[in-house]
């Protein structure tokens, strides 16, 4: 009798003998059936050809070859808030707590394209992230900060801001070659769930491939095209799903920029992924070598590409929003650690985690330094970065990679079906979709068939607690905000200014490349809702699906 | 006779989260009450006007962005200035117990922070729809 034949014996034998059967079945949201126990009669895959090598086709095992131990996770905590003073002086904070690369929130004008005195938007100038008006404002953002890895996490007004960033390296000595950050640009999963979309998509895609042909020819440290799948899961997606409906938008990108006449080797490498981390971290970290199998594997399909670059997709997580309680914040400390094992074991380039009073308002200067230190922790302390994909070979783990690959593949296809992701977010198919998920968790949660700690499991009824100590608006933001607006509108070039956004208008009827017109027009202190405007006018605005409920 | 509660939930403002105003659509929906949903990031004006034409009895503002003092603010003046100040508004959000107070001395009529379960402001909505029927047996001439 074959070692197979033996252990399926002695298998059928424990479960009879030990009442296995008896206990009720596990399926989780996404479907999976989780038995009691694996055995390595659950391998199914081929070593050399399924799991293979990491930094090797089809990556299972990591994009590089030595993963952490030749270079640690980033943990790139989300901040900004108020002015560019105040967040200056934030980065610093956690620069000098070893952040190493600064993740820029923006205020909701700002994700607008508005400037701070537009009409209607005084109360939410700085209140979610920092008010952007002009490179000034930019120019403060960076004041004493060294151009470290920025990324950007907008996506209407990303072209200008890219600009900004761009003029500001100049003012530091910086060629755009030497520029290193990357930026959100992921218009599809915005106009889907994350409700802060200015262009249709048909312009907005036109937008985004001059980005990443701008970059592709001038800036080589820069990640233009960043995709993300964190607001599906905000909004209700499984875990294949999240990635099946990411690479749903990718496909959509990248085709756009081959029709535009680029090469999928210029631009494929510069691609990056943002992608949810959760509680159920072993399937998140089976998830994330799921997703990296796939992607290989339908890059080489699809488009096969030359450079292995393009088959490797780089990924951040993180943790927060859509997970962390009101009740009893504290415990978001606990929820944010496992999350994270998730994104650490499932060989994630960056980390970070939301603030733990997230329930309440944008972080303190503790509750960021805690997101911080958690990753830190985790990466220094802990043994997971000491071999590359410890969880290969589990049975478990091997098992659940493969049911999200194809999971993933299916709701791929699901979304292509229709049309791809642009019809699918323009028609509110792909968010329909994810109401059906959301109302399924949201009733569990209710129910309590999904246990939250406090919530609706071990519930504590008595006095309230307290609110933690929570960060402060800047009642002074919308103030010298309007100050530096009127301190640059008298003291630039108005004339030049008008020269410059008419150009701007004429290229985007001529079909130009509007990123080196955007740098001119920052540099002459023209500020985001005048260029925004400018291609509001000529481009229009998206229209949101109707809600049927 | 029992009228229908009739209701605008609305996203006043730039904030883009909408997953609990789509929900509580459905949920006060499937209470009985008629519900209007508004979409993103419709202005003060346009609110108001819609709650107007619509003849809603209730407009529940829905805030996530931090600022819900000067939106509600904003929008309970302008129903007064339209005429319409018989229209009730609610609150519901990203709200901080030290601003429910100041909410309601804005002109709101009930907060429900996140996290509040449906059932607490369906119960709201149902009180408002017994204290609007006409009591049976008494007909209007």
């Amino acid at each position: 009798m074959s070692d197979r034949q033996q252990i399926q014996e002695r298998l059928e034998e424990w479960e009879q003998g030990e009442n296995i059967g008896d206990l009720p079945p596990l399926v989780d949201l996404m479907g999976y059936e989780h038995k009691v126990l694996y055995t390595p009669l659950d391998l199914k895959g081929a070593y050399l050809d399924d799991v293979g090598f990491p930094g090797q086709y089809p990556f299972t095992r990591g994009v590089y070859p030595a993963m952490y131990r030749k270079a640690l996770m980033r943990f790139p905590q989300y901040s900004g808030f108020g002015t560019a003073e105040d967040t200056n002086r934030r980065w610093k904070y956690l620069i000098s707590h070893g952040q190493m690369t600064v993740n820029l929130a923006f205020d909701l004008p700002t994700h607008m394209g508005l400037d701070s005195d537009a009409p209607e938007v005084e109360d939410e100038v700085g209140r979610v992230g920092v008010a952007i008006d002009s490179l000034r404002d930019f120019e403060v953002l960076f004041d004493g900060i060294p151009l470290v890895p920025a990324f950007f996490n907008t996506v209407g007004p990303a072209p200008v801001l890219l600009a900004m960033y761009i003029a500001t390296g100049e003012k530091k000595g910086l060629q755009p070659s030497q520029v290193m950050g990357a930026f959100t640009n992921d218009i599809l999963a915005i106009c889907c769930c994350r409700g802060n979309w200015i262009f249709p998509i048909k312009p907005s895609l036109r937008l985004i491939t001059d980005m990443v042909e701008y970059c592709c020819r001038h800036m080589p440290r820069f990640y233009p095209q960043n995709i993300q799948g964190v607001y599906f899961r905000a909004c209700g997606a499984s875990l294949p799903q999240e990635l099946g409906y990411t690479f749903a938008d990718a496909f959509a990108y990248i085709d756009d920029a081959l029709a535009r006449g680029l090469d999928i080797d210029e631009f494929a490498p510069r691609l990056s992924f943002f992608i949810s981390c959760g509680p159920e971290f072993l399937a998140e970290a089976a998830k994330f070598r799921a997703a990296r199998r796939l992607w290989a594997r339908l890059m080489k399909e699809r488009y096969n590409p030359k450079d292995k670059n393009s088959l490797r997709i780089r990924m951040t997580s993180a943790t927060g929003g859509a997970y962390f309680q009101a009740v009893e914040p504290l415990n978001n400390l606990a929820r944010g650690a496992y999350a994270i094992l998730g994104a650490a074991l499932g060989g994630c380039q960056a980390i970070f985690i939301a603030g733990y009073d997230e329930a309440y308002a944008i972080p303190t200067e503790e509750s960021a330094r805690l997101g911080l230190r958690t990753v830190q922790i985790l990466a220094e302390e802990t043994d997971v970065a000491r071999t590359v994909d410890p969880l290969a070979g589990s049975y478990y783990i091997e098992n659940l990679t493969d049911y999200i690959e194809k999971e993933a593949l299916k709701y791929l296809h699901q979304i292509e079906d229709v049309g791809g992701a642009a019809a699918a977010v323009e028609s509110g198919f792909m968010r329909r979709e994810l109401d059906k998920m959301f109302e399924v968790q949201h009733g569990k949660r209710v129910s309590g068939e999904i246990p939250v700690v406090g919530v609706n499991k071990y519930v504590h009824e008595g006095e309230e607690e307290r609110e933690p100590e929570l960060h402060e608006a800047n009642p002074e933001a919308l103030r010298i905000q309007l100050e530096r607006l009127g301190e640059i509108r008298s003291q630039r070039d108005a004339d030049e200014v008008q020269r410059l956004l008419k150009r701007i208008r004429h290229a985007a009827r001529a079909e130009e490349n509007l990123i080196p017109h955007f740098i001119e027009a920052v540099r002459a202190y023209a500020t985001l809702g005048e260029i925004i405007g400018v291609l509001k006018e000529e481009f229009g605005e998206f229209k949101e699906p109707g809600f049927i409920f | 006779m029992e009228r229908k509660i009739r209701v605008l939930v609305a996203k006043p403002g730039l904030d883009g989260h909408d997953l609990g105003a789509r929900m509580i659509c459905k949920v006060l929906r499937d209470a009985g009450m008629e519900v209007i949903y508004t979409g993103l990031r419709q202005s003060v004006g346009a609110i108001v006007e819609a709650a107007i034409q619509e003849d809603v009895d209730v407009v529940g503002l829905s805030i996530l962005s931090g600022a819900h003092l000067g939106l509600t603010r904003k929008v309970v003046g302008r129903l007064k200035e339209e005429g319409a100040g018989d229209i009730i508004v609610v609150v519901g959000g990203l709200i901080l117990k030290e601003d429910v107070t100041k909410l309601k001395e804005a002109g709101a009529q009930a907060v429900f922070p996140s996290g509040t379960p449906n059932q607490v402001m369906v119960d709201y909505f149902k009180e408002l729809e017994k204290a609007r029927s006409t009591p049976a047996g008494e007909e209007t001439a």
